[in-house]
């Protein structure tokens, strides 16, 4: 009996570490599980931000592909086209020159589109519309998604420059 | 020697012991320490994200935002722009430090070295070879 004591205190005490290094494991593990989700979650925002800002781009590039297509075509003003079809075709050009960069360096597709023109007595109208969403695509061991958005905008631009009230 | 047995015996479970809870918690720990960094890292590139984006969408006068003077810095740059960027800057930022760069040259800096919050943002650049520009803005 006299020889059992440190066999008891030492099992005593290993119960005790192993209790203890249940609770802290405990804690880990669900601390853990929470910080991963929360690490997922801002990957997640970030792909948001990151195509939201493509998005609310776009009506400055297809100010800048208009602009451009009338320079190419020697105008600075649609009063000088004869054509608005070739116009159209030629800013179509300018902002697939765009979506093709765009999706090389950020991964965010913008899906190709019809581009109008129209001209009124208050300025000039150019929209771009297509049926497909902008995406984007994020991938890795523990998260895959595609965040979409609607491609559809349409600028306004009066005395040759553009309106900047879009929101 | 008989009576030593009971105490070695101890010994040898709780060293045992200690080395299995080391060698279990210690991994975690450094995980838990890994995973705590690189949230509070993305915590602070995603509010440095948004606050570039809400910067970038916020109206420079009452005909442009501020994502035009920027994407058209050339055309219009001037030091009432400079001024009205550092305006802005300390308000979204809340900060008196801190600088937008793009992935080659600095284009907005105060005089401090900002470091702490990096946030970056893909903005149109016309009459660029690229057509779009990597913005990235860092605050104190």
């Amino acid at each position: 009996m006299k020889g059992l004591g440190p066999i008891a205190v030492a099992l005593v005490a290993a119960f005790a570490i192993i209790m203890i290094e249940g609770i802290i494991l405990n804690v880990f593990v669900f601390k853990m599980i929470g910080f991963k989700e929360s690490t997922l979650e801002e990957e997640y925002i970030s792909a948001v931000n990151k195509v939201e800002a493509i998005k609310r781009g776009l009506p400055y590039a297809l100010y800048y592909s208009y602009k451009e297509a009338l320079k190419r075509a020697g105008v600075n003003d649609i009063s000088g086209i004869s054509d608005l079809g070739e116009l159209e075709k030629n800013v179509t050009i300018i902002f697939n020159e765009y979506r093709k960069k765009v999706e090389e360096k950020t991964n965010i597709v913008i899906p190709a589109g019809k581009i109008e023109i129209k001209t009124s007595s208050s300025g000039v109208e150019v929209s771009f519309s297509s049926s497909s969403l902008i995406s984007y695509s994020y991938s890795s061991s523990s998260l895959n998604f595609v965040i979409k958005e609607n491609p559809n905008v349409t600028i306004q631009i009066v005395n040759n420059e553009l309106t900047e009230k879009f929101y | 020697m008989k009576a030593f047995l009971p105490f070695t015996l101890a010994i040898v479970g709780i060293i045992t012991t200690i080395t299995i809870v080391v060698g279990i918690i210690l991994p975690i720990a450094v995980l838990k320490y890994h995973l705590v960094t690189t949230i509070e890292y993305e915590y602070k590139y995603d509010n440095a994200q948004l606050t570039l984006l809400n910067f970038l969408f916020s109206p420079y006068d009452d005909k442009h935002l501020m994502y035009r003077i920027l994407s058209e810095r050339e055309a219009f740059y001037s030091n009432e722009a400079q001024t009205k960027i550092e305006e802005k800057l300390k308000l979204f930022t809340l900060s008196n430090c801190f600088k937008i760069v793009n992935e080659t040259s600095v284009i907005f800096t105060e005089k401090c070295e900002a470091k702490n919050n990096v946030g970056e943002i893909y903005i149109f650049r016309p009459y660029d070879k690229g057509l779009i520009e990597e913005l990235i803005l860092v605050f104190e």
